[in-house]
């Protein structure tokens, strides 16, 4: 690299150092290619359906469905009992091992930062799959009930600290308002509805918003 | 034929359908692409999703590419769009010591930098505001000219190397005393 002069004698050694630091991997040419060229296939209606492709992916995708859930409501009832709340009445306990140990504050905010980072990665396949299809192409059986579960765990974690975080409520007040038009789908409203539903997703980025999240690992990591 | 007649060219097909030019233009830009997706996030696969979207908003939009100019240039600006706005949103979303955390464990350093040294020249780039950041890593680190910055960042020249010269002193700044004292001089 030698495009102009170095302003400084050190500039030169930083760069050097710089190049060294955080040297790129080989670049994976065929297998972004691969994501490109299916991506720019499904919008041109060319070939199948992104999760038609991936046979595998469905079972996968409802068996973390049922792991998330679990999970979120393993976290909900942490919640519940580390959380804030009405002060306790006063009871007298005769056997204090009995009363239930505490869960440290920073485990329930991990568990429920762990739910969110499962929804978003989630809601981020729906909604491409979504997104990338015309209605005729949509099983209209499977993609509202997916939608539906998620509606269920997006309204839960709207309850729970993860949701202090003004970008991460935003997102799930976004969520909420795709995943319910989702699941309200039918033959009779998809052409219309899905054309909202696209309209919506450009406007708000919320494809970009969910996988920076997910991407980062810290939604309300301010917690 | 110059290059820039052959993406011309291979434009042109693409624009009538030709999914093997497609493939053609991708493979061309998308090693510097994607290095500097990675040299500006340090994370392997967010630098891919970043590639992927640079490319695939490219070849949505390639009717509005003007062929006075290179594709390069005008790919360029979509990635630094693409990479600049992922940047200011994870920023958002993840507080310092989390990202410096992240960063740290997933770059790794190179095998005969002093890790130390490496951390605080890690910490130091990432202190620079993303715009000092990109011109640095694109013209100190991945060689790019001053006129492909100013093209991709859509500024004149001058501000582009007025922008950079900014970048060096700060980085300068922050690494100022022990760093180039002790560990610039020591080390071969």
């Amino acid at each position: 690299m030698k495009n102009g002069p170095m302003d400084h004698p050190d500039d030169e050694v930083l760069a050097d150092r710089l190049k060294r630091l955080n040297e790129p991997p080989a670049t994976p040419r065929d297998r972004m290619w691969d994501r490109i060229d299916a991506a720019r296939r499904d919008r041109r209606g060319l070939a199948a359906p992104t999760l038609a492709r991936h046979p595998r992916r469905h079972s996968a995708l409802w068996q973390t469905v049922a792991a998330a859930a679990a999970v979120l409501v393993l976290g909900f009832g942490i919640g519940r009992l580390t959380g804030p709340g009405p002060a306790p009445l006063p009871v007298a306990v005769t056997d204090p091992t009995a009363a239930v140990s505490p869960v440290p504050v920073t485990v329930r905010d991990d568990i429920y930062r762990l739910a969110a980072i499962d929804l978003f990665s989630r809601a981020d396949v729906l909604l491409t799959d979504v997104k990338a299809r015309p209605c005729s192409a949509l099983d209209l059986g499977e993609a509202p009930a997916w939608a539906g579960g998620m509606l269920l765990q997006t309204r839960l974690l709207m309850d729970t600290p993860v949701a202090d975080d003004p970008e991460v409520r935003s997102l799930l007040e976004d969520l909420e308002l795709v995943l319910a038009q989702i699941a309200g789908l039918s033959r009779n409203n998809c052409s219309r509805d899905m054309a909202w539903i696209k309209d919506g997703l450009q406007e708000r980025s919320t494809l970009n918003r969910l996988r920076v999240l997910a991407d980062s690992g810290a939604p309300g990591r301010a917690l | 034929m110059r290059p820039d007649q052959d993406e011309n060219e291979l434009i042109r097909r693409i624009m009538r359908g030709d999914p093997a030019a497609e493939r053609a233009l991708y493979g061309a830009h998308v090693d510097r692409v994607y290095r500097l997706a990675f040299r500006m996030t340090g994370d392997a696969a967010l630098a891919e999703d970043l590639t992927q979207d640079t490319f695939i908003r490219a070849f949505d939009r390639l009717e509005d590419f003007r062929s006075d100019g290179p594709f390069g240039a005008w790919l360029h600006r979509i990635a630094t769009s693409v990479i600049c706005s992922a940047l200011r949103k994870r920023k958002r979303i993840m507080d310092f010591e989390t990202a410096r955390d992240d960063l740290a464990h997933l770059s790794g350093t190179g095998p005969d930098l002093d890790p130390d040294l490496s951390r605080r020249l890690d910490r130091a780039v990432t202190q620079l505001d993303d715009d000092q950041r990109l011109v640095l890593v694109m013209h100190d680190v991945e060689g790019y000219t001053h006129q492909e910055i100013a093209a991709a960042m859509g500024t004149p020249v001058g501000t582009a190397k007025a922008r950079l010269s900014r970048a060096r002193r700060k980085l300068r700044d922050l690494l100022a005393g022990p760093l180039r004292h002790h560990d610039l001089e020591a080390e071969p």
